[in-house]
């Protein structure tokens, strides 16, 4: 065992680096493979597991440089200037090749459509100068030395007004990608325009509309949800096509790990459409009515809903004192005393009524089967957060008792993250199960569900044991942790390969 | 039972409440048609009720000055009973009466009802054109805020007092614009022309001043001789078209 | 953060008062127009000949002209002060034309960029859009379903409430 361990201190040392313990466990593995997640870069496009995808996180200068890279490749193929062919892909939306495709068909329509004007001269340049005997038609100013702007299209007012216009439409109504010549025409002002004319603060404010219409509009991009994350994840091997037979999980440079489909936190294995539905379900009030159709029962004379709470059948409502029969709804006095063998026990309206209320009963239970198991890894999930201040708590209380260093306490960091994510695949495994059809497939999905239930319930047990016992669980801590991120690795890429084939069959449509 | 006492007590909450504005409602209603003219009444009838401490608060309500709510529905209601009557006669009544069965019912025993004392003179437009009228949905009198802009401006006096005339040439001209109107496709009357002409003309009268005062005077005439023109032009086609519609 | 864009001193009102200068000098025919007050140039009354060869002929339209302080840069609104039976007139007058909307409103804007508000447009342009909007009315944006309703399917009708308008509001 001495050798895993150290697999692990090379682990943490890695985490370390990042401030956080257990971000060196994304993409790194234990157990088999020996990937030792040293390779800060990329580690999981050298080996890939059937549930990872290929993404890169992107800073917003790699944006920058992405959307340069764009322009650059269209203004070369079209032999525009730079700034033109920035104006046609904000148009497009950044979608190149429907770019190419409108553009060789009709050159000059699209240019019109997008606002870009081709000005004779090779190149216009964009300036703010004083006009011989020149009125404004916006402020009706017409001082002499007054600064005038005007695009390509000599629509041309004053500087001032120009620079209000420009404003005003970037920083009060958001708008980049199209704003207009101020005067009654579709020229669009391109990103030098707005910079020649807009105060620097303006413009930044504007590369960042354009940034963030960037990431936006392109189905490849997606803005880490995390409050105040600035990162952009780019995943070019999924759109929303795929989304039935892959979950795709990605974790962004600030730790958050979420799906790259809906942009909620990591649901693996559960695709997007199931989470979606389950999460309504949750959510719906009507799961309150079912639970009241399926415990209790209308009087039959006074419509007051009765719950049942003794064992006998004869009820008698409280409100209308009126007695009948909990089993077949009819009048007490009909049954005589033997309840127990009521008779109307196979008229047709009992039956239906009966069916239809067992029925209702059966997927309630079923519901709330998965409903409770799902809450209590959720809740579970949240109490983590707390269990992972005390485990840096006991790190350093390990410290000092046990003698050991900072890094041989790391195991329970390691831990607590294992029991963390475990859960939260777990909780998952629920909902999608609450969906699955039942056959093969679903039963050895089951078992490795409960494979690792079983795995993280004795990890989650010496988690918690008392400090002293803790530095002479140490290597069983670490077993056990192991142990826990292979079965659920083998659960997620069990699930992965069957999302991919097809295998699943679900209860529900999730086209 | 604690509900049964309490829904008990609601419904009766319910009973008085009606009862109170039923009271309160009709208690005027009485009254009105015994004083048709409008003028004050004793308020006897009032604590005749016997609810001594309301009465002042009835009386209060029954001042001559004092204005009920009187809805849009209320309005239309009478008016479908009562066509040839305005908006402003009913208006006026409902106020007083502040029940559209104590209007009508005025309306149906004197036949008719008086005008408001602040109603412009003017000749009964109801009648004169009585087909026009009548077929006159209740859509349009849809909101009373608006005065027309003979009221607005205060142009009452000016109303064929001063200014132009209306040319016989230019009457005439209407009349046959009028008549031959009646064509579906309609040629452009020639009075238009003759009339945007001479709004042109007055228009280019009108120079830029440097004083304020000036200004207001001159956008005040603009304003005025574009509702007056508007207004005789229109007046003298609907005298054209009374003939023809006889 | 950021400087809001306000108008700078003056620009406004300056002008308004070219706007209004022009329009007394050299305003279209059927249109009058110019500040209530002049202490107050946001506030304009304006007057509207209904447009011939339409129910509106004939009839003479208030109706009074709010500019924001940050006019030409965003559109004044325009509302009528007098009964208006019209598609695009809402029940309290308030105009819906596309000419006093900004741009940014519509999200088709790449078709009717044109004909929506810019600071090169004026008092006299939504003036004379507003009367052909008079003549034409669109069907597509309504502002007064009933009016909608009656313009679609009984044009009789139509011009018979319309014209009762045109009387009532010349106190005839």
């Amino acid at each position: 065992m001495s050798d895993m361990s150290d697999d692990y201190d090379d682990d943490y040392g890695q985490g370390s680096d990042d401030g956080f313990g257990y971000e060196s466990y994304e993409g790194s593995d234990y157990g088999d493979d020996g990937n030792d997640g040293f390779d800060d870069v990329k580690p999981e496009s050298l080996k890939r597991k059937p549930y990872e995808i290929a993404y890169e996180v992107l800073s917003v200068s790699d944006i920058q440089k992405q959307q340069d890279e764009l322009i650059e490749q269209v203004s070369s193929i079209l032999g525009l200037s730079n700034e033109n062919a920035m104006t046609l892909l904000l148009y497009f939306k950044w979608n190149n090749d429907r770019l190419l495709e409108h553009y060789t068909e009709d050159p000059e329509g699209v240019l019109k459509k997008a606002g870009v004007s081709i000005s004779d001269d090779d190149k216009f340049v964009y300036e703010i100068k004083p006009v011989e005997g020149f009125f404004c038609d916006i402020c009706c100013e017409d001082r002499e030395g007054l600064m005038t702007f005007a695009l390509e299209c000599d629509h041309r007012f004053c500087a001032e007004c120009y620079r209000q216009y420009a404003t005003q439409k970037i920083v009060d109504e958001g708008e980049s990608r199209n704003i207009t010549c101020a005067g009654d025409c579709t020229v669009v002002m391109n990103d030098s325009a707005i910079k020649t004319l807009v105060e620097p603060q303006v413009y930044g404010r504007y590369q960042t509309l354009l940034h963030r219409t960037f990431v936006l509009d392109n189905e490849h991009l997606i803005w880490c949800p995390a409050p105040n994350c600035e990162y952009a994840v780019k995943c070019d091997d999924v759109s929303a096509k795929d989304l039935t037979s892959v979950v795709p999980t990605v974790t962004c440079k600030c730790g958050h790990r979420f799906c790259f489909g809906c942009g909620l936190p990591d649901h693996q294995p559960s695709i997007c459409a199931l989470v979606k539905k389950w999460i309504k379900k949750c959510e719906d009030d009507s799961e309150t009515a079912n639970w009241i159709s399926a415990h209790t029962k209308e009087c039959p004379k006074c419509r007051a809903t009765i719950e049942k709470n003794g064992g006998c059948n004869h009820m008698t409502c409280r409100k209308c004192k009126y007695e009948f029969c909990w089993i077949c709804i009819g009048n007490w006095a009909e049954h005589g005393t033997s309840w127990y063998n009521c008779s109307r026990y196979d008229e047709k309206s009992g039956v239906d009524a009966r069916d239809s209320q067992a029925k209702s009963r059966a997927s309630l239970e079923r519901y709330l089967h998965y409903y409770n198991r799902y809450a209590n890894h959720e809740q579970s999930a949240k109490l983590d957060q707390d269990l992972y201040v005390r485990t840096e708590k006991k790190m350093t209380q390990l410290q000092s008792t046990s003698g050991m260093s900072w890094i041989e306490v790391q195991y329970l960091a390691q831990a607590s993250a294992a029991l963390q994510e475990c859960r939260q695949t777990l909780k998952w495994t629920y909902a999608f199960a609450f969906y699955l059809e039942r056959n093969n497939d679903t039963h050895i999905f089951e078992d490795n569900q409960q494979d690792l239930e079983l795995a993280v319930e004795h990890l989650s047990l010496l988690f918690g044991k008392p400090i002293h016992e803790l530095a002479e669980l140490k290597v069983q801590v670490m077993d056990r942790t192991a142990y826990c991120n292979k079965r659920r690795e083998n659960l997620l890429s069990d699930t992965a390969k069957g999302l991919a084939e097809g295998r699943w069959k679900y209860q529900v449509q999730v086209k | 039972m604690a509900t049964d006492s309490t829904t008990t007590t609601f419904i009766a909450c319910i009973i008085i409440g009606f009862l109170v504005v039923r009271w309160y409602v009709s208690a005027p209603q009485q009254q009105i048609p015994a004083g048709a003219t409008g003028t004050p009444q004793s308020r006897a009838t009032a604590s005749s009720t016997g609810v001594a401490g309301l009465s002042s608060l009835a009386s209060e309500l029954q001042r001559p000055r004092s204005r009920r709510p009187v809805t849009q529905g209320m309005i239309e209601v009478v008016q479908s009973v009562a066509p040839t009557l305005t908006v402003e006669q009913i208006r006026f009544d409902l106020e007083r009466s502040g029940s559209v069965e104590a209007t009508i019912d005025r309306f149906l025993a004197e036949g008719g009802l008086p005008m408001p004392p602040n109603a412009q003179p003017r000749a009964q437009p109801a009648p004169s054109s009585a087909a026009g009228s009548s077929s006159t949905p209740a859509t349009i009198s849809s909101s009373l805020a608006f005065p027309d802009l003979i009221t607005r401006y205060h142009l009452e006096t000016k109303i064929g007092a001063d200014g132009l005339p209306i040319e016989p040439k230019l009457a005439e001209d209407i009349t046959s614009a009028a008549t031959s109107s009646s064509s579906p496709p309609p040629p452009p009357p020639p009075s238009a022309a003759a009339s945007s002409s001479s709004t042109g003309a007055s228009g280019k009268k009108m120079k830029w001043s440097g004083s304020k005062e000036e200004r207001q005077a001159m956008l005040r005439k603009q304003r005025e001789d574009m509702i007056l023109k508007a207004r005789r032009k229109l007046e003298a086609q609907l005298e054209a078209e009374k003939p023809s519609a006889a | 953060m950021y400087k809001k864009p306000s108008a700078k001193g003056g620009t406004a009102i300056r002008r308004l008062m070219t706007e209004y200068k022009q329009l007394i000098n050299d305003g279209p025919d059927g249109i009058s127009a110019g500040p209530i007050d002049e202490d107050n140039f946001f506030e304009w009354e304006c007057l509207i000949q209904g447009p011939e060869d339409t129910p509106f002929e004939g009839g003479v339209f208030p109706a009074t002209l709010t500019f924001p302080k940050d006019y030409p840069l965003s559109p004044p609104t325009m509302k009528f002060t007098c009964e208006m039976f019209h598609p695009n007139v809402y029940k309290d007058g308030t105009v819906c034309i596309s000419i006093l909307h900004p741009p940014g409103d519509d999200p088709n804007m790449y078709e009717s960029a044109s004909e929506r508000w810019s600071p090169i447009q004026s008092v006299e342009k939504i003036l004379i859009s507003v009367m052909s909007m008079l003549a034409e009315p669109n069907d597509e944006s309504g502002a007064n379903i009933d009016a909608c309703k009656v313009w679609r399917n009984d044009r009789a009708e139509y011009g018979r409430i319309v014209k009762a308008n045109v009387r009532k509001t010349l106190g005839l």
